[in-house]
């Protein structure tokens, strides 16, 4: 009885978030999924019930193939850099550093920006900087366009994984480390053997959580490039956001999302399964 | 056990977001932003019986704000009971704002209107049928056929646009060029002089995708559309193809005649960039609508800007400036509970002492007949004489839509990326993808 009313009580605190949640996401999602369904235009008072004629056109749409390939490179290219360079960053700036607390706050300030904000701040400096030094900028050409764009994510968003990475080190217990010098280790067998086990729960925020908001990046792309040049950036949520507003087809938008959101959710979970049984206890 | 249930827990919260955030925008989005209105118009109608219109409104530029926010003064003084609430929303975000709001039946009493969502919107019955207003016969004849459908006019314009060369005066005289080019070879030979005394001839703003478009609609104006070209419904019909039809050919041909005259990197430029570049006089010319002469200014008050159509025939007869009905205008929501107040303001907002207050500000090109514009200076002097002179060509409408209107620029922004080589494989490509769009 002691127990269930403790529980109790930790609940109570959950319940502003999740009624939240709730009126947020919960119930906007599922009240949308009907559309998927439907020939809605976005606009009209009515609509038609298409069955799942808009889940067949999807698999044979050639216009999703290049955002598909963009998103994927992207999520992959982003998520790669951000937790290498956030890693690096962490473990440099764990130790005793001269003006260190000057590089936390250097690292964290561009996160209190916003992505769009972000993406015309970048483009000033693309198009009056780079351009001058390269010839060319990044955002204007179709080869360099994702590159630039994953520059400005990582700028913007570095910040968040060096603090939890930078958590996750302070965590790891001193004894282990001696242990190791102890038993002959080097830096590098320290750091593979006993940092990176002990960094698991780090990981597994990290990584899944900036493959998954990188896969659905649209902010950015939006403001930096509108998925331009020649749809050469476009990102899989451009494309729904297009098919939403811009071409009036709403029910094949909630239908690309729906599929969109099933991938994310098996990445989502693939990822949290694979490191979860990768972490140990401490 | 438990971890596993608290791991599916959180991968689906994390995503759930994203398909939850489109049906959001159709059933709840805006709300919360414009309750505020909302409850204003509550109190106030309870407290004073005044009427308060919304008017969610696509345009900032300075000087049309000047001429918006006067009309709603003088209007709120002649009419004590009701006050003009104008909702001035990005014209980035204008679509989705306003969708946004229908859908989600909370609609405005007036809102600016594109030829784009004619099709969308009036057959849902939001938009109200306006061919009863006094204020139609102040048009002249076939300028509302671009917001009408089926014979009734659904949008009230107060200024038009032409897509032409814009440029700058005083850097033409400075490189001894005495008058505006009114042939292709002369137009060519213009911008290799500018471009040996070290101007940029064209200025091009290609990172924000609609100037792509201008610059081919201010092409194809002219190539296409007043050339006796097929037009653009048609094309996204299908009923012409673009590989079949001649003028369209022509059309990129022109496209690979001007590109070696742009700024260096026109797809890493915008084109605020451009206007600035125009108005002080790092360059010539810029080949997108009259709207480029309200920016210029904006950059350069005492700039001296000048306008002439895209001469694309070696005959200087047949350039004339192509001129097609507005793109957009003034509509009232159907389901305005002010209906009588809503079209008052109509009407008053499109009247001639408005259009000549238009004028005045520098706003832009009236298009209402009747209207003093002796107070117009520069380029759109330039845009008045040629409209009053009658020395123009009337076109059909020069919009695709929305769909199509994406596929082309990014055919088009292919095209300039690949340093205008393959004008055939330009045509097939535009070819298969309107193909693609019209099944």
């Amino acid at each position: 009885m002691k127990q269930l009313k403790k529980r109790m009580g930790y609940f109570v605190f959950l319940i502003p978030s999740l009624i939240l949640f709730t009126f947020c996401v919960i119930y906007p999602f599922f009240s949308g999924i009907h559309l998927a369904f439907t020939d809605w235009d976005g606009i009209a008072r009515s609509y038609d019930y298409v069955g799942i004629d808009n889940f067949i056109r999807l698999f044979s749409d050639k216009k999703v193939v290049a955002p598909i390939q963009n998103t994927v490179i992207y999520g992959v290219a982003v998520t790669a850099i951000n937790n290498v360079l956030a890693l690096s960053l962490a473990i440099i700036l764990s130790k005793k550093l001269k003006g260190k607390a000057f590089f936390k706050t250097s690292f964290f300030i561009p996160l209190a920006i916003s992505a769009v904000l972000a993406s015309f701040v970048w483009k000033y400096i693309d198009s009056n900087m780079f351009s001058m030094v390269l010839g060319k900028s990044l955002l204007g050409s179709r080869r360099t366009v994702l590159t630039g764009i994953i520059i400005i994510s990582l700028w913007n968003n570095l910040g968040s994984n060096v603090m939890i990475y930078m958590a996750g080190l302070t965590g790891i217990p001193k004894d282990y480390m001696e242990a190791a010098m102890i038993d002959g280790a080097n830096s590098r067998k320290r750091f593979w053997n006993v940092t990176v086990p002990m960094l698991m729960p780090s990981f597994t925020i990290c990584i899944t959580l900036t493959l998954t908001s990188s896969l659905r990046e649209f902010g950015t792309v939006l403001a930096a490039t509108g998925g331009g040049p020649a749809g050469s950036s476009e990102t899989v949520a451009i494309l729904i956001y297009n098919y939403m507003f811009k071409y009036s087809r709403a029910g094949y938008a909630q239908a690309v999302s729906l599929v969109f959101m099933a991938f994310l959710v098996i990445i989502g979970l693939a990822l949290t399964k694979f490191f979860r049984s990768k972490e140990i206890e401490a | 056990m438990k971890r596993k249930y608290l791991s599916i827990i959180m991968a689906c919260g994390l995503v759930l977001g994203l398909a939850g955030g489109s049906s959001a925008t159709v059933a709840a989005a805006d709300k919360s932003e414009d309750k505020e209105t909302v409850d204003a118009k509550d109190v106030s109608n309870a407290e004073s019986e005044q009427v308060i219109l919304e008017f969610i409104n696509g345009s900032s530029e300075e000087q049309y704000v000047a001429w918006l926010d006067e009309i709603i003064a003088n209007f709120e003084e002649a009419n004590p009971n009701v006050k003009v609430e104008v909702q001035r929303v990005s014209i980035d975000s204008f679509n989705q704002t306003v969708m946004t709001r229908f859908a989600a039946g909370d609609v405005p009493d007036l809102f600016t209107f594109s030829e784009n969502d004619i099709d969308d919107m009036v057959p849902s019955g939001y938009v109200m049928d306006l061919s009863e207003s006094k204020n139609v016969a102040n048009y002249a004849e076939g300028m509302l056929d671009s917001l009408s459908l089926d014979g009734k006019v659904y949008a009230l314009p107060i200024s038009n646009d032409f897509m032409c060369v814009t440029y700058n005066k005083t850097v033409f005289e400075d490189a001894g060029i005495t008058e505006v080019p009114d042939t292709w070879s002369g137009f060519l030979e213009v911008c290799q002089k500018l471009q040996d005394a070290g101007v940029v001839p064209i200025a091009s703003g290609f990172s924000e995708q609609w100037v792509v478009n201008g610059t081919s609609q201010t092409t194809y104006c002219a190539e296409v559309l007043g050339n006796g070209g097929p037009a653009l419904s048609e094309m996204v019909d299908r009923t012409y193809k673009f590989s079949e039809v001649e003028q369209w050919r022509e059309f990129f041909a022109k496209l690979q005649g001007i590109y070696p005259f742009m700024n260096n990197d026109p797809f890493g430029t915008d084109q605020n960039t451009c206007y600035s570049m125009l108005a002080n006089g790092e360059a010539a010319m810029i080949l997108n609508g009259t709207w480029t002469i309200t920016n210029s200014i904006a950059m350069n008050p005492d700039g001296d800007f000048g306008i002439f159509a895209l001469p694309v025939s070696e005959d200087p007869e047949e350039n004339k400036m192509p001129m097609c009905p507005p793109a957009g205008g003034f509509a009232v929501s159907a389901e305005t509970t002010h209906k009588e107040e809503a079209l008052s303001f109509l009407e008053y907002l499109t009247s001639p002492e408005s259009a000549s207050l238009y004028a005045e500000k520098g706003a832009g090109i009236p298009i209402v007949q009747g209207v003093d514009t002796s107070s117009l200076t520069g380029g759109f002097k330039d845009a008045a004489d040629i409209m009053n002179s009658g020395d123009v060509q009337i076109i059909s409408s020069k919009s695709f839509p929305s769909a199509n209107e994406d596929s082309f620029i990014n055919n088009i922004s292919t095209f300039f990326l690949d340093d205008c080589e393959d004008i055939d494989g330009a045509l097939e490509s535009l070819d298969e993808e309107f193909d693609n769009l019209a099944k």
